[in-house]
């Protein structure tokens, strides 16, 4: 709902206008995440194995598997920048040390 | 339960016309006008180190979300600044090469920093290989960019035009070659124009400025030639010759000593009246500590600029842009919001050569041992171009960090510096007061003309920030 | 007569029982790309076996392949697009649409119809003054042996998935929204928005498999209530909607049996979706775990789930029963059928 009453604090420059343009896409993030519960809206950003380790009582019932299981599609795309190498920025070649995750774990590194 | 926001880095500008206040978010550099009436509320939770939105009262909250929005209040968990890479020199493509092409003039002024064009050796003219390997060094240097810049600098550059010559036509040749464009400029006294210069000048669209300090008696005061009597009425003459040739004059760059700070209006409008294209003041460096202005002598300067900010916005409210190039500049970036790191490309893109084929940090650096980065044949050693804005950059970072201006200055001219504090033995932060009350002006000049209709100034100004 | 009857039946017999013991007929075989890490690996869809593997540099992505089938073009850590040999098994080209000091990021792959250009939707940035810039999200037309782009129109929001239809003369950008772009004008113009987020719909149209079902692309979305699955048919550009009634089911992708009468569904369990009655039918836990790609044999007779981790299971159709798990050299993202 937009309000039309006087704004109290106004963007002047080029640059705090592309701010305020910001907020309003987050605004309709926000709104689009208004889904049912459960349901995947995008990985977590906070250290946790996710939300597809064990919704619901049914298989994969163990956590480290599924995160490895999808290790290569979060890192690289950057869904998890803080957990997993960026692939787009500071990681490109993230992959060639670590093909298979449940397999080459130990050879990643970054930091 | 949110943790609530932390206060990003701003500063609130009060007293100006409107009642209102301004906001200057310091990292981002953007710009906030704040209503009369919110003033109150923003000031009473300005001194909370941390806001919680949940706790506020429905006028309050309004006021904070938008400043939420405006990224002035940030989650408390990202709150303190995150730091900015440092520029790579050796990833960044040349752009700029000024080639100081007679490090020699037949004047003397009392103010140059080039110690009367030689950058304190000999006299000397670079050589036409010299020259043309330097052209060349410009476009075989300047990676994927599409266009790449040579300044022909001195010295007195027109004291040396066979050298000129071969240096503008391998950079044409060479960057047509590389498929780039080539843009030349050129500094000069003045004196040394004649008919087949200025035919040079046309043929190869070189961009001229004019090195003028205003009227008469400010201008041959400082600006004198070498065997004694100044040159104003000379300059004039060379001025006619090129309007003669350009249908126009160039632009003028004046430098002022203390004493004349009072008068930078008078030298503006002085040189508006002449006919200039645009007009570009700077106060001298203090290359000897008699050049050391006195608090009274910073006042005025800065009153000086003000009227003419005044003028600026005064103009604009008619559709006219005055030419005055510190305030176009100064209005150009705080309209983009561009946030810097670095002060100036020196050394990221930027970089001179003397006559001897050595590259220098800057052409106002050239010359000092300290910030050579190689030469011609051993081309560019990023890393001492590293330890040079490192060792540049280090006495002042923990100030930086706590001043508001740091987006807008990012800690000022390279060679300023090195004079107050390796040559003058002062300590940094000596001008800081009169950068940042000369931002703070554009900032207020900003916003007033922000308060006017004057799209046609904007879409100047966003030209400008672009080029 | 009988006797020379006796003895034709006797050779069609011969060839019934060769052609048993070969596996199917010659005339559709059907090899599977699993798009990895650093390399695609090549199950051949008869033994189910792997059968080569081609290096290539980077993480592979989205896969686009020529109307004659011969190359297939693999995008890879987002701004290299290799050119694969599917006779050679090998890279033989490839080009990086980053340049000009911009970095460019796909998010969206599909041919433009001509082999010799695709459609690729691209965010972009660079720097200016020590200052990240971004640039606003497009739908470019790349050529594939230049990686220059050819021409490109801005898209309101970034795209995730694109498909070319009417032989051409549209791309649909998917996203936020539908962009429907229309491709036959010297310029490329957004010309229609076909809303989803307004209608709540929440869509990751990564997988759509249009080229195994028969040039009818699928992905799945959710509102707040049920998931359906949205189509589009590549050659008439027609969208459907198909909502599945009952609690929704977590799937990343989708893909249509032959008869499309049926569809499967991939997360963390293989779900079997009824279209004629839009709802769901049976669902079996996946053992190996999170997978994000689901593909058919050509006669629709096995269903080959993988990649995420570094494995593909093989399933039997008709009886969901498990056949095979291949285990893989590298983690991946996607699982492409070829049919030849």
């Amino acid at each position: 709902m937009k309000k039309t009453k006087k704004k109290l604090i106004r963007a002047l420059n080029l640059k705090a206008k592309a701010i305020e343009r910001l907020a309003e896409g987050e605004e309709e993030t926000v709104l689009a995440q208004g889904g049912p519960p459960n349901m995947p809206q995008g990985c977590t950003t906070v250290f946790d194995t996710g939300w597809e380790t064990n919704p619901r009582p049914t298989m994969p019932t163990g956590n480290c598997a599924p995160s490895a299981r999808d290790y290569g599609g979060c890192a690289g795309d950057c869904w998890w920048p803080a957990q997993v190498p960026d692939g787009l920025t500071n990681h490109a070649d993230f992959d060639e040390s670590c093909p298979n995750v449940a397999r080459d774990w130990r050879n990643m590194k970054y930091d | 339960m949110s943790e609530g926001y932390a206060w990003a880095g701003h500063r609130l500008f009060t007293g100006a016309d409107g009642g209102g206040a301004l906001l200057f978010c310091e990292d981002q550099a953007s710009l906030f006008s704040v209503e009369e009436e919110a003033c109150p509320i923003v000031e009473r939770w300005r001194a909370r180190e941390r806001v919680a939105l949940d706790d506020a009262p429905p006028p309050d909250r309004e006021v904070l979300e938008a400043l939420r929005d405006a990224r002035i209040l940030v989650p408390w968990g990202r709150r303190g600044r995150a730091p900015r890479a440092a520029h790579d020199p050796a990833a960044i493509p040349l752009k700029t090469l000024v080639l100081e092409v007679a490090q020699a003039c037949n004047l003397r002024c009392a103010y140059c920093y080039a110690g009367g064009g030689t950058y304190g050796g000999e006299a000397r003219l670079v050589d036409t290989e010299t020259a043309r390997r330097a052209a060349r060094f410009l476009v075989d240097a300047s990676g994927d960019r599409k266009a790449v810049t040579l300044v022909l600098f001195g010295g007195e550059p027109l004291l040396n035009l066979p050298a000129m010559r071969v240096a503008v036509e391998e950079a044409e040749a060479a960057a047509a070659q590389a498929g780039k464009r080539l843009h030349v400029a050129l500094t000069t006294n003045g004196t040394r124009f004649t008919p087949e210069v200025l035919r040079f000048l046309r043929d190869h669209r070189v961009s001229v400025s004019v090195s003028i300090d205003g009227p008469p008696d400010v201008h041959d005061r400082n600006r004198r030639y070498a065997a004694g009597g100044g040159t104003y009425a000379d300059v004039l003459e060379g001025l006619e010759l090129f309007r003669a040739h350009a249908g126009r004059l160039p632009a003028a760059r004046v430098t002022l000593t203390p004493d004349q700070w009072s008068r930078a209006e008078e030298v503006f409008l002085h040189l508006l009246g002449l006919g200039f294209v645009e007009v570009g003041i700077a106060p001298a460096s203090p290359v000897t500590a008699d050049l050391l202005p006195t608090p009274e002598q910073e006042e005025a300067l800065l009153a000086g600029f003000a009227a003419l900010a005044t003028r600026f916005v005064d103009e604009a409210r008619e559709g006219r842009v005055l030419p005055f190039a510190n305030v176009i500049d100064l209005l150009a970036r705080l309209h983009r919001g561009d946030a810097r790191d670095v002060a100036c490309g020196a050394g990221l893109g930027y970089v001179a050569v003397d006559a001897a084929g050595r590259l220098f940090l800057c052409h106002r650096l050239s010359g000092e041992a300290a910030f050579c980065l190689g030469d011609l044949d051993a081309g560019l050693d990023a890393s001492r171009a590293r330890a040079c804005l490192a060792a540049l950059a280090s006495p002042r970072e923990e100030a930086c960090a706590r001043c508001w201006a740091r987006s807008l200055c990012a800690g000022g001219c390279h060679y300023e510096n090195h004079v107050r504090e390796d040559r003058l033995g002062l300590p940094s932060g000596g001008s800081c007061d009169f950068i940042r009350r000369w931002l703070e002006l554009g900032i207020q000049a900003y916003a007033s003309l922000r308060r006017q209709s004057a799209d046609e100034v904007f879409a100047f100004l966003e030209r400008r920030a672009d080029a | 007569m009988l006797k020379m009857r006796g003895k034709a039946l006797g050779l069609v017999g011969i060839v019934a029982a060769l052609a048993t013991a070969w596996g199917r007929p010659a005339q559709a075989k059907d090899r599977f790309y699993h798009l990895g890490q650093g390399m695609i690996q090549v199950i051949d869809g008869d033994r189910d076996a792997i059968v080569a593997k081609i290096p290539l540099r980077g993480w592979t992505r989205e896969a686009a392949v020529t109307s004659d089938k011969k190359f297939m073009y693999v995008t890879a850590s987002r701004h290299l697009i290799h050119k694969v040999s599917l006779a050679e098994d090998k890279v033989v080209a490839t080009v990086d649409v980053s340049g000009d000091g911009w970095d460019r990021f796909i998010y969206g792959f599909t041919m433009a119809g001509d082999d010799r250009t695709a459609y690729a939707a691209m965010m972009s940035r660079t720097t200016r003054d020590g200052e990240a810039v971004v640039g606003a999200p497009v739908v470019a037309q790349v050529d594939l042996a230049s990686g220059k782009i050819v021409r490109s129109v801005e898209v309101p929001w970034g795209v995730a998935r694109l498909v070319t239809v009417k032989g051409g003369q549209q791309v649909y950008a998917i996203g936020k929204d539908i962009y429907k772009i229309d491709a036959a004008g010297g310029a490329l113009k957004v010309v229609e928005t076909v809303p989803m987020f307004e209608k709540k719909w929440n869509i990751l149209p990564f997988w759509e498999y249009g080229w195994e079902s028969g040039g009818l692309a699928a992905a799945n979305y959710y509102t707040p209530d049920i998931m359906g699955l949205l189509t589009v048919d590549e050659k008439t550009g027609d969208i459907t909607d198909i909502p599945i009634q009952g609690d929704p089911v977590l799937a990343y992708s989708v893909i249509l049996a032959p008869d499309r009468k049926t569809a499967y569904a991939v997360m963390d369990d293989l779900s079997v979706i009824d279209l004629e009655n839009r709802k769901y039918g049976p669902v079996v836990p996946l053992e190996q775990g999170t997978s994000y790609a689901v593909n058919l044999s050509s006669d629709g007779k096995k269903i080959y789930v993988g990649s995420a981790g570094a494995s593909v299971t093989i399933f039997d159709a008709a009886t969901l029963k498990r056949l095979k798990v291949l285990q893989l050299a590298s983690d991946g993202m996607d699982l492409r059928r070829v049919t030849f």
